[in-house]
């Protein structure tokens, strides 16, 4: 297409394109493994004057997503990013921005939250945040970055959703890989993302409001329900601007992307970019005659549930694949959602943890996951001794800490 | 878009909900009589969230923004970036903090303002406690001082904001009182047209948590400066200028004797508390040359 | 029209001109509480030992007292409060310097 450029980005590049062809006006990001070129390179646009914006050197990240808020509210793109605990610090102050309706899109470099502590790939963080009030999107690859960011803009400030949203990417195996990207050019964003105005609630001397004071319980249920028709309204807004964007820049989004699906007998669920791997084994095992389908969720927040459940239905088994531990509960989060989603008898569906604090996710992880559940789709009696939800942990995970004692017990 | 329903003088309503003598409720319609219309406020919870209001009620006529208790300065920061890129810089910014949310929990972001010079004036009204949520001691009760977690007398001194701010290299920063209406006007009309960021340190007397009739609030904080308790003074780039007097002061216990909080004093926690005093007061002076 | 989980849910009502409906916890009206309810002891003030000193309206927390000046006439009350929102505190007596307000029962 003509409106847009080739550029070799990593993810960390694409979203500062992205947040730059949006024309932010207030930047607050603090540093963070692996997001911090972001801040970096923000810093950078905006001391050259190719970014005509403030630059607030946040000392934290609560402070960072603070002042996003308070500089949305007088009438600019406020842009943050963070990871892992940055987010989690974060979290208090999300649910101001989610409740008093600022649409503030930002970034996230999914890394694992603490402890153990990691510096690398895992969905907890992002996924501690599933009700937070936030929309969810997640690239399967840095194209889909930058692409989701602009996406994202212009769903999140649409009258009917005013809701801030966050566009995760992997951290490393997307933030620091480098691929070909096409950018596009900066009229023809601003021919798709109109300059932001105030919408709703504002700070203005001309127009005073109070923001934010104590509700009764009179009141309360009815501004979260307001929240939740906005998530309602996303499920037809998103679909609504990813049309618009095809049309304009070519390429096409849906809110989960099922790829041979239809005649499948067993079909993986993922999200990230775990999806790429598994779509090129589900290439492979189909040569070999393998009749296996992936399914990856790109919106998680709205949750697709009836897109899911229709592309599910009638499979005779159905692996998920979380790159988060959801502890406590009878399975991983996406896991939790897809078992919800699918209508009837469930129990076909198996939870998989798999790639935490930055293991890889092999094309032999997905082999083995499909082989499970090919055998499991065939004869379901088969399950117990056959599916390992902790796919790829070793068997020794209780044994990795043998040290010497003096103790004679 | 705010509906005026009942009529007031001035930028904040009459009718508040705030306890009777209540001195925080003096120095804001003071210092909102002196910035006037064009100012935006961030109020965290606490004492002053009274003032934001209720449900679809508030009692300010300016348009403000309640954030949470440790981030006022970050709010007030974001909010002053977003003017100024817009080219609305003549917007006052004020955020406005008791002693809890910016002594203690609130120092941090408050830090971070000092430290990256946003052009924010940060008013903390210090009533030396957590008062709206019962009386709990911060770091800004001062020595000796009964609250529900000191309930011994505060065995710790008094956080000197004065001089963290001033450790930052900030402008301005003043300390002042309720009892001294003049003083802070003249104050706050400084910070506002200070370029970066001010700091108002304000002794505001609290019937409800210091133990006294609410009659009393202007001549407790008036014994408080009278007895050297509380000093007034302003460090402007660096420089310390005293504007109370800080020679032949009442004896403290002349402050300390109004109030009920202080009822489990020794002997012993009384000469301390001289001390402490006059102590402070010798390095000022010096300070201030 | 039955809602999401049953509920009945009513579609906003059409804005009438002039008129929106916003989203979010924000106050949009400016407004009093009758604090003067609270009262137990109200001020009466001795106008004839009045020096108009104005040190009762400089502090007095609701902001509920007017001095008017000696120009506004015989008939015109030195010291006005309105007793609407006067929570009766004692400030004003007790900073006059002349003593003359008193704290009376309400």
């Amino acid at each position: 297409m003509k409106n847009q450029t080739k550029k070799m980005l990593d993810g960390n590049g694409a979203a500062t394109e992205a947040l730059q062809l949006a024309r932010v006006g207030v930047i607050s990001a603090y540093p963070i493994t692996p997001q911090s070129p972001i801040a970096e390179k923000l810093s950078e646009l905006v001391a050259s004057g190719e970014l005509k914006a403030r630059y607030i050197r946040v000392e934290s990240e609560h402070t960072a997503m603070s002042a996003a808020i308070g500089a949305q509210l007088t009438g600019v793109r406020a842009a943050t990013a963070t990871s892992s605990v940055g987010l989690a610090l974060m979290h208090e102050v999300l649910g101001v921005a989610a409740g008093c309706r600022v649409p503030i899109v930002m970034p996230i470099v999914n890394r694992a939250l603490v402890s153990p502590w990691s510096l690398w790939c895992d969905h907890q963080d992002a996924m501690a945040e599933r009700d937070s009030g936030w929309l969810q999107f997640y690239a399967e690859s840095v194209q889909e970055v930058l692409d989701f960011i602009l996406i994202a803009y212009k769903i999140a400030e649409h009258d009917d959703v005013l809701l801030p949203g966050m566009v995760c990417m992997d951290g490393f195996f997307l933030s620091h890989s480098t691929q070909p990207v096409l950018v596009p050019d900066q009229a023809a964003v601003d021919d798709f993302l109109p300059p932001y105005r105030c919408k709703n609630l504002y700070l203005d001397p001309k127009d005073p409001m109070f923001i934010n004071n104590l509700i009764s319980p009179d009141e309360f249920s009815e501004m979260r329900y307001q929240q939740k028709v906005a998530f309602d309204n996303a499920e037809k807004v998103i679909p609504a601007v990813q049309e618009e964007f095809y049309k304009r820049f070519g390429r096409e989004y849906r809110v989960l992307d099922a790829h041979r699906c239809d005649d499948a007998d067993v079909v993986l669920v993922t999200i990230g970019s775990m999806a790429g791997t598994a779509k090129h084994t589900a290439n492979r095992m189909r040569e070999e005659g393998k009749r296996v389908g992936v399914v990856r969720i790109v919106s998680f927040r709205p949750f697709p549930y009836r897109e899911l459940g229709a592309v599910l239905k009638g499979k005779k088994a159905v692996g998920v694949l979380d790159r988060s531990a959801g502890l406590g509960a009878q399975g991983a989060p996406v896991w939790l959602e897809t078992v919800s989603a699918v209508p009837g008898d469930k129990s076909n569906i198996y939870s998989y943890v798999a790639g935490l604090g930055g293991r890889d996710i092999t094309e032999k992880t997905v082999q083995d996951i499909f082989g499970q559940l090919l055998r499991v789709g065939e004869d379901p009696s088969l399950a117990p001794g056959t599916v390992t939800p902790w796919i790829d942990t070793r068997e020794n995970a209780m044994d990795i800490r043998r040290i010497r004692t003096n103790d004679t017990n | 878009m705010t509906l005026i329903k009942d009529p007031a003088r001035g930028l904040v309503a009459h009718g508040v909900s705030t306890c009777a003598g209540c001195g925080l409720e003096i120095i804001i319609r003071k210092i909102l009589e002196v910035l006037g219309e064009n100012t935006v406020i961030v109020i965290p919870p606490g004492c002053a969230a009274l003032f934001s209001g209720y449900g679809n009620d508030t009692a300010l006529k300016i348009p403000g923004f309640q954030g949470n208790l440790e981030n006022t300065a970050a709010y007030a920061a974001g909010i002053k970036a977003g003017y100024e890129i817009q080219g609305r810089g003549d917007i006052t910014v004020l955020a406005f903090a008791g002693d809890g949310a910016t002594v203690d929990i609130g120092i941090q972001a408050l830090s971070g303002m000092f430290e990256r010079g946003d052009n924010v004036l940060y008013v903390c009204y210090d009533n030396e406690a957590y008062m709206n949520t019962g009386i709990q001691g911060s770091g800004a009760t001062p020595l000796r001082a009964r609250t529900t977690t000191t309930p011994a007398g505060k065995a710790n001194y008094k956080k000197d904001m004065m001089e963290i701010a001033a450790a930052h290299n900030i402008p301005y920063a003043a300390s002042a009182s309720a009892a001294y209406v003049n003083d802070l006007k003249k104050k706050v009309r400084k910070a506002k047209d200070t370029p970066g960021p001010s700091y108002l340190h304000i002794h505001t007397p609290c019937p409800t948590g210091w133990l006294y009739e609410p009659g009393l609030s202007i001549r407790v904080a008036k014994a408080a400066v009278e007895t050297g308790a509380w000093v007034l003074y302003e460090i402007e780039n660096g420089k310390r200028t005293i504007n109370s007097k800080t020679d032949n002061l009442k004896p403290v216990e002349e402050y300390l004797k109004l109030q009920g909080r202080f009822k489990t004093m020794s002997e012993g926690d009384l000469k301390q508390i001289q001390q402490e005093i006059d102590l402070r007061i010798r390095r000022l002076r010096e300070m201030s040359g | 029209m039955p809602g999401p989980r049953g509920v009945l849910m009513k579609k906003p009502k059409k804005n009438k001109p002039g008129e929106k409906t916003v989203l979010g916890p924000v106050a949009t009206v400016f407004s009093s509480v009758e604090t003067g309810g609270w009262r137990i002891v109200r001020p009466s003030v001795d106008g004839s030992l009045c020096i108009r000193c104005g040190q009762c309206e400089t502090f007095c927390p609701t902001n509920v007292i007017e001095v008017h000046p000696k120009e506004a006439g015989e008939d015109v009350k030195p010291v006005e409060i309105d007793l609407r929102y006067c929570k009766g505190c004692g400030i004003c007596a007790d900073v006059c310097p002349k003593e003359c307000i008193k704290m009376v029962d309400e």
